[in-house]
Parts: structure tokens; C-alpha cells; sequence
């Protein structure tokens, strides 16, 4: 191992020997056992961040979080709106509200659903005796050739 | 595990207490990096508010591939370079021959001398002023790794994570740099 190599593994060798892996730290072990000015590179290295690391904590001020607070709640008014989902989110019901009234509406207005019976009830039309259940094919060709229902029919409609 | 996990995914959802209760846990930090990153700039804590402000608006896009202290990090370390590219644009207009900038800048004298001027300072402040003194004689790239790792105490992966450079960079600027440092610092230990 060359200086030049042993440089690029010292800061971490410093901070922790055990963070290097085995071959690692075997080659820069003994590297540093034969070259002094790596060991003078290592130790510096030791001596600077031992001191940095002494560096006094910051104080924060009182009102650091009143501050940030008031900005926060600038930024959530007005970036707020320009956020899509935030649009999302607040039209939500809105959408809701006008998808059930359009459905509502519709139902007042039109059936769900339409059958053929739905159509021919009351009708006496030759069409509706096709899905009256008890007719004859006699009064069927009857109905067909005459334009006319044949009267004395039962009550729903059907025809003798 | 993150510790801050289940705070960072309420804040997300736009839980501003989440929010709130992360800003506490991480304002110390984010100022002392702040101070220590703009030479003990009195700046500093407006920087950091802005540093929580930004993270309020990303954090939506905040995919958890980091943990949030990494995170929060990075985005302190840009909004610090975008603070340095400010300061060095007024500069520019302001002064007719343009100083030097902090990076470029050698220290004419012992930067533990020039902060240790006034007497009634606590020795707490001296320090911190004389640590961040020498910091800001290097250049930034430097001084970033080297802060990162020392005074707030990431580790190697965090550092390059939040710089995005490979791991053996930020061995190289925090060896770098740490060398820069010893001959500015010794007064200091000769001190104590």
C-alpha cells in the first residue's frame, strides 16, 4: 500500500477501525506501522475531529418555533392553493354533492329501467298480444288480419 | 428504523402538529449546522427557518429512501448554497472591487485570536465562533464534509447520501479538510 492509498482510508480508519473491512484494515495497519507520516496524517485527523466535535451547541430562540409557525401557516395559505391536491381534497364533497344530485335528479325524471311490459300495458295493439301469456295463435292471426283486438277479453288484457 | 417515521408520514398527510413536533426534534441541529456552514452568520436561524419551511413543501415528495434527519440534510445544504450565492451576488454589487469569497479567502491571522476579542464573551460563544471561524476558511466542499461529520455526526453513507457523491469523496474532503483545519485550530488547543 502507497500513501496515496492509505490517504484515502485514513479519515474513516480515524473515526472508526472497525468500519473498514478485514483486508482493509490489515493493509492499512501495516502500512501506518512502517510510514510515520501517515501516522502523523492519522493522528491529526483523530486530534481535528475530536476538537470539532467539541464545538458548543447552537442556542436556539424562544420564539424560533412561534416564527416558523407564522411562516408555515403563510406558506400553507397561499402555496396551498396552487397545490392540486390540496384542490383535490377540499372539492372532494363538492363533487360528492353534485354527483348525487345528477342522480337524483335523473331518477325523478326518468325510469332506471324499461321493459317491454312497461310499454303495452293498457295497449291493445296487436304488438301486445305477443307478450300476453294465454294467447292463441287464432287470435293472434285474428288480430293480425282484422287491425282489431277481439272484445270479452280477460281483465289483463288477453283475449279469449 | 427512522425514528421519525410515523411523525414524517402524518406531516406528509398534512398533519401540521407532526410537523411541528419534527421541527423541535431537529431545529437545534438544523441552526447549528446553519452557523457553523455561514461562518456564525447571524443569518443563521432564518436560514434554518427557511431550510423547515422548504421541507414543509417537499415533504410530500418525500419518498423514505433516506432517513429524515439525511433528508432534512440535504436540503439544508442547498438552501445553505443557494444562501453563499446570494450573499456573493450582493457582494458583487455592493463593494466596487469584490472582496474574496469565504472559499477563497486565507486567514490573515489566527482566527482563534480574532474571535477571542471580546472580553466578556463566554467562553462557550469563543469557541463556537473560533470553530466556526476556521470552518469558514475552507472551501465549501470541504468545510460541508467535514461539518457534516464532525459537529453534526452523520455518518459516511448519510454524508454521501446528502451530497450525492460517492462514499470515497467524502472520505477524501473530510481528510482534506481536516488537515486544512489542524494549524487553524491548535491555538485552540493550546488554550484549553
Amino acid at each position: 500500500m502507497t500513501c496515496a492509498d492509505a490517504i484515502k482510508s485514513i479519515a474513516r480508519f480515524a473515526d472508526a477501525p472497525e468500519s473498514l473491512d478485514g483486508a482493509a484494515h490489515q493493509d492499512l495497519t501495516a502500512h501506518l506501522e512502517q510510514c510515520a507520516s501517515c501516522r502523523s496524517a492519522l493522528e491529526t485527523q483523530r486530534v481535528v475531529a475530536a476538537w470539532l466535535r467539541t464545538r458548543p451547541a447552537d442556542h436556539v430562540s424562544p420564539d424560533f418555533t412561534a416564527r416558523l409557525a407564522a411562516r408555515l401557516d403563510d406558506v400553507s395559505g397561499w402555496f396551498g392553493l396552487a397545490d392540486w391536491r390540496v384542490w383535490t381534497l377540499r372539492l372532494a364533497p363538492l363533487a360528492a354533492m353534485l354527483a348525487l344530485a345528477i342522480v337524483l335528479g335523473s331518477e325523478s325524471t326518468t325510469p332506471t329501467s324499461v321493459t317491454i311490459e312497461d310499454w303495452t300495458v293498457g295497449d291493445t295493439s296487436t304488438a301486445s298480444l305477443l307478450v300476453q301469456e294465454n294467447v292463441t295463435s287464432e287470435s293472434l292471426i285474428e288480430t293480425m288480419l282484422t287491425g282489431e283486438t277481439l272484445a270479452g277479453g280477460d281483465g289483463g288484457g288477453n283475449v279469449r | 428504523m427512522d425514528a421519525d417515521r410515523e411523525l414524517v408520514e402524518q406531516a406528509a398527510a398534512g398533519s401540521r402538529q407532526a410537523f411541528d413536533d419534527l421541527v423541535r426534534r431537529h431545529q437545534a441541529s438544523i441552526v447549528s449546522l446553519a452557523r457553523a456552514l455561514t461562518h456564525g452568520s447571524a443569518d443563521a436561524e432564518d436560514i434554518a427557518q427557511e431550510v423547515f419551511v422548504r421541507a414543509w413543501r417537499s415533504l410530500k415528495g418525500f419518498r423514505g429512501d433516506s432517513a429524515f434527519r439525511t433528508w432534512l440534510h440535504r436540503v439544508a445544504v442547498n438552501v445553505i448554497h443557494s444562501h453563499h450565492g446570494r450573499v456573493a451576488r450582493i457582494r458583487r454589487v455592493i463593494l466596487p472591487s469584490p472582496a474574496p469569497s469565504p472559499d477563497e479567502a486565507v486567514p490573515e491571522n489566527d482566527p482563534i485570536e480574532r474571535a477571542a476579542d471580546p472580553v466578556d464573551v463566554e467562553q462557550e460563544m469563543v469557541m463556537r465562533d473560533a470553530i466556526d471561524k476556521a470552518l469558514g476558511s475552507l472551501p465549501e466542499e470541504l468545510r460541508v464534509a467535514v461539518t457534516l461529520r464532525d459537529v453534526q455526526g452523520l455518518d459516511y453513507r448519510e454524508i454521501a447520501s446528502v451530497l450525492g457523491v460517492p462514499i470515497g469523496t467524502v472520505e477524501s474532503r473530510i481528510f482534506r479538510g481536516r488537515q486544512r483545519l489542524q494549524p487553524l485550530l491548535q491555538p485552540l488547543r493550546a488554550r484549553r
